[in-house]
């Protein structure tokens, strides 16, 4: 027997939780949101102006000066903005007869000049921040974001389609059951025009006809149980945000987090597709369905509601043969070593499965996280 | 002399595991009297690396029955009269995030490869190269009949990147100082282009005659440090001052960003070391106090190192973002889910193999427990041990074909993964020919260990020596040049210590497990066939020699190298099961 009995990791499926959240720009800009502002979903807390594209040019190379001669055979300079066509730097040639010159090729500004070499930002997309979860701003970084508290059911998924260094996939939108077994496949002739904006929810997977025309009818997101593997890139590319709950195969949706999107069906949610397993800014794609204002508690009466090791609590797989199965721990429980197939020696408790009643299961420690 | 402290608490923090032990004197020696591994707690919802250590801990006691931790949950240190406490703590870490780097130098093959080689030693990752020899109009097309020139693609790429880290390298002292002025103007321009927040840090390697005019042009803009040239002249690259570099700005950037990184500092006296830095401590001191050519490998959760010491030399490469643990959709993405499949020995579905390699990253902490499962992972660290030695192929003269030692540290062995079967993906994926011994890390202690030596050098050899490391035994694998036609090209007499006798034909193209247990010694006599050589000492094709068993024992590999790989899909399952039957994997 082994007495400790260490920590493992959790997945909240909650029907109320308090969560604080960082919003931020990718880049510094504006933040127009401020502490205690009251916020909605779709309201914007932050806006950058990253260009669209740096245009590097050596202005050696485009027209011939040298370096001592670009400052005064340039018309612009650094801060100055430029429409296109505009001419940046001009050199008399032929005897002064004629002028090379370098235009600017769309709109945009001179980020910067040094030397012969310069920064031409073209003009792109204003960048902005939404809140995504209703609720209040708490804290603001100048430039930067804010970070915002709010209460409401939360479900936290295994993997997301928005990665790390790509430009943030996140929505919100009514969610909408269309393959509602926790093993049905969303199917591309199961989307309808409805589906436009809405975050889709399918108990199994979904396939890539599927996926394909859910960028045509422009849905808010989806939420499935499982992934097939050879989608993953595929997910990764399109626009918008994919939450897998289980993790890649042919995987059902797990009991509680089916029962908890039922429950939610036809409300109005934020899905967050980030994914960045890794490191001190690590995160997790979520779906958060905010609580009516009236059903709120005061900030400081909240209680720390996360799941722990405790007899009873709610368990899941991680790892097969019971990747994605739920269960709870025994009334007494305490780990014992375990030989596994593989011939490794490894801490592990009982789990009694909800597929397996009346049985328990000894599964290693590592494999199981707390689920609620 | 101060003195030293006879019992020690070490703790490694990775990304993904934290372990922490206790050292102690136990009947005149250092032993490690007890470890734990529990989750680290470095991501959310914790954030604070702390929570996992002191867990770890308080496994520690109730494991050990020694108390550690005082009622404020604070370490007791020094020791007190009752025994409680202890008299030094160390830490190691990899749980920080990799610097992404880009390197822009004169010359690809040699300013900017020898960059390149000092970056992939250390914990960073290099997006984007830019090297001026590399083609005409590198810079931009240039004006022409009275028309314009065009933008430089490779500065645009540049510009677009938000690197923590820019390596300026080239030219050899007293050389030409114009281009790296025109480099300067480069960064300088692409620096002030970004947001001041957000402006990376530059190295500059180069020219020493050049630092003038890089500071000059860059320095008002972003903070720039210089260091020695990696090419001080011709033929001679000098890479070792700007791997420093790099790490001290990892160790300030990155390691002291981890959350709770400064109550962790705060229990140690010597700071915080990196966990390949202390591993590397390890393996030079096996390669000096044993005279060996010691290669190194840790297969972590988030980053895979190979270490290779000679008592003179060290190299290290670490790939940053390839792994078996969070790396590996990055890996099944880089190196093909084909090519994993390949050293599979039964018909698994391809489908079923990729869902489960990308489980396994979104899990690293999951044990998998079934035989499939493990034999997927192991093919896949194949791959990632393939690509981790290309690192290298920079510097021909750096062959891994003649190590004495193989020391295999990291995840697989704490996954439980069998012995046998772990050295067989060493032996199909490293290149590593002649006779030598392998040992293993079994609980992950022997980077913290190297920390430990810090404090105490003595508790950090014995306790290795003693706990950290196994001996899984000693490894054959001659030269045999292709098609020898023999069909027995080894004939193996092994005679035990301990007595008894046993003779083996070894055919071509197999592998053969001979039992011989830990701290066993045997004779070996080894003949060989026509065209088997062994290479460095040995000359000829026989020898004999007394050898060391281990938990495996001796193997004899007779497939000649490289590992053979067949185009037919069901001969080459076919093969791979053979070898695993006949090494017991």
């Amino acid at each position: 027997m082994i007495e400790f009995i260490p920590q493992i990791p959790e997945t909240r499926v909650a029907t109320a939780a308090r969560i604080r959240r960082a919003r931020r720009l990718p880049v510094p800009g504006e933040v127009s949101g401020a502490i205690g502002m009251r916020i909605g979903a779709q309201d914007i807390i932050a806006r950058a102006y990253p260009p669209k594209m740096r245009r590097a040019l050596s202005l050696t190379r485009v027209i011939g000066v040298t370096e001592a001669e670009v400052p005064r055979r340039l018309l612009k300079h650094v801060g100055d903005t430029v429409e296109a066509r505009e001419i940046i730097i001009a050199k008399p040639i032929n005897f002064g007869v004629q002028r090379l010159v370098y235009r600017a090729p769309e709109a945009g500004q001179i980020a910067a000049i040094q030397g012969s070499w310069m920064i031409l930002d073209l003009f792109g997309q204003p960048y902005d921040v939404p809140a995504l979860y209703r609720g209040t701003i708490v804290a603001v970084e100048p430039r930067e974001g804010g970070i915002v508290e709010a209460q409401g059911a939360l479900i936290q998924g295994a993997w997301g389609s928005s990665a790390p260094d790509r430009a943030a996939k996140e929505a919100v939108g009514v969610i909408k059951w269309l393959a509602k077994e926790a093993d049905a496949v969303l199917d591309a002739d199961q989307l309808e025009a409805d589906a436009r904006a809405a975050i889709l929810v399918a108990g199994g997977g979904v396939t890539e006809a599927a996926l394909r025309r859910a960028e045509q009818v422009q849905v808010g997101g989806i939420v499935v149980g499982s992934l097939a593997p050879e989608l993953r890139a595929l997910a990764l590319a399109l626009p918008f945000p994919l939450m897998v709950t289980e993790g890649f195969g042919d995987k059902p949706m797990c009991t509680p987090i089916f029962e908890l999107l039922t429950a939610l069906n036809g409300q109005e949610a934020a899905l967050n597709g980030q994914y960045a397993p890794r490191g001190p800014h690590s995160a997790r794609p979520e779906l958060f369905v905010p609580l009516a204002a009236s059903r709120m508690l005061a900030s400081d009466t909240m209680e720390n509601e996360r799941p722990h090791v405790a007899p009873r609590a709610r368990v899941r797989g991680l790892c097969e043969p019971y990747l994605g199965q739920v269960g709870t721990l025994p009334e007494e429980f305490w780990l014992k070593w375990y030989g596994t197939e593989s011939g490794a020696y490894l801490p592990a408790v009982e789990v009694e499965w909800e597929h397996l009643p009346g049985e328990r299961h000894l599964v290693p420690w590592t494999n199981l996280e707390l689920i609620g | 002399m101060a003195e030293l402290s006879a019992s020690i608490l070490f703790a490694d923090v990775g990304a993904v595991a934290t372990k922490v032990g206790l050292i102690d004197v136990v009947a005149g020696r250092y032993r490690i009297v007890g470890s734990t591994r529990t989750m680290s707690t470095v991501g959310a919802p914790y954030e604070d690396v702390m929570v996992g250590v002191r867990q770890g801990v308080m496994q520690l006691q109730a494991l050990t029955g020694r108390r550690l931790l005082d009622a404020q949950n604070a370490l007791i240190k020094p020791v007190r009269a009752d025994g409680d406490g202890v008299d030094a703590f160390t830490a190691v870490t990899s749980a920080a995030l990799p610097l992404h780097a880009v390197v822009i130098g004169l010359s690809r093959d040699y300013s900017v490869s020898g960059a390149q080689r000092a970056v992939n030693s250390t914990y960073a990752v290099v997006d984007h190269t830019i090297a001026v020899d590399e083609e005409s109009g590198r810079w931009g097309t240039t004006a022409r009949d009275g028309r314009a020139g065009g933008p430089s693609a490779s500065v645009e790429k540049l510009a677009m990147l938000k690197p923590d880290l820019i390596v300026m390298v080239g030219g050899i002292d007293g050389g030409a100082v114009a281009p790296l002025r025109e480099m300067a103007n480069i960064v300088a321009a692409v620096g002030a282009a970004m947001d001041e927040s957000q402006r990376p840090l530059v190295v500059f390697a180069g020219n020493r005659e050049a630092r003038g005019d890089v500071a000059e042009r860059i320095g008002s803009i972003m903070p720039v440090r210089m260091v020695d040239n990696v090419l001080p002249a011709l033929e001679q690259l000098n890479v070792g001052p700007l791997q420093a570099e790099i790490e001290n700005i990892y160790r300030e950037r990155q390691v002291e960003k981890i959350p709770g990184f400064d109550k962790l500092a705060a229990w140690s006296e010597r700071g915080v070391m990196t966990s390949t830095d202390a591993f590397t401590r390890v393996a030079e001191y096996l390669a000096r106090k044993y005279q060996l050519r010691v290669l190194a490998l840790d297969l972590g959760a988030s980053q895979t190192a190979l270490i290779r010491a000679d008592g003179a030399q060290l190299r290290r490469a670490i790939l940053e973002e390839l792994s078996i643990g969070y790396g590996l959709e990055q890996l099944v993405d880089q190196v093909g889910l084909e090519n994993i499949m390949r050293w599979l020995p039964a018909p698994f579905e391809a489908r079923e193999v990729h869902a489960q390699l990308l489980n396994q990253a979104i899990h690293p902490t999951a044990a998998p427990t079934r035989w499939h499962d493990l034999t997927a992972l192991n093919a896949a660290g194949r791959e990632l041990l393939t690509r981790l030695t290309r690192v290298w192929q920079d510097d021909p003269a750096l062959t891994l074909m003649d190590s004495d030692l193989i020391l295999l540290s990291g995840a697989p062995l704490a996954r439980g993964s069998k012995s046998t079967a772990l050295l067989l993906m060493l032996l199909d994926a490293l290149d590593v020919r002649g006779i030598f011994s392998v040992a293993a890390d079994p609980f992950g202690l022997a980077p913290a260990l190297g920390a430990v030596a810090v404090v105490n050098a003595e508790a950090a050899a014995q306790a290795l020596e003693s706990d950290g490391l196994v001996t899984w035994g000693t490894v054959f694998v001659p030269e045999i040049a292709a098609r020898s036609g023999e069909p027995v090209v080894l004939n193996v007499r092994v005679q035990p210590a301990r007595g008894g006798r046993l003779e083996a034909d070894v055919k071509f193209g197999s592998l053969e497990l001979i039992p011989l247990g830990e701290g066993e010694k045997a004779e070996v006599e080894i003949r060989g066939g026509r065209g088997v050589t062994w290479g460095g000492e040995i000359k000829g094709n026989m020898f004999k020699r007394e050898v060391q068993g281990g938990t495996v024992g001796l193997m004899i590999d007779a497939r000649g190298r490289p590992v053979p790989v067949l185009d037919n899909a069901e001969r080459q399952r076919e093969k791979i099961q053979e070898w695993m039957w006949e090494a017991g994997a």
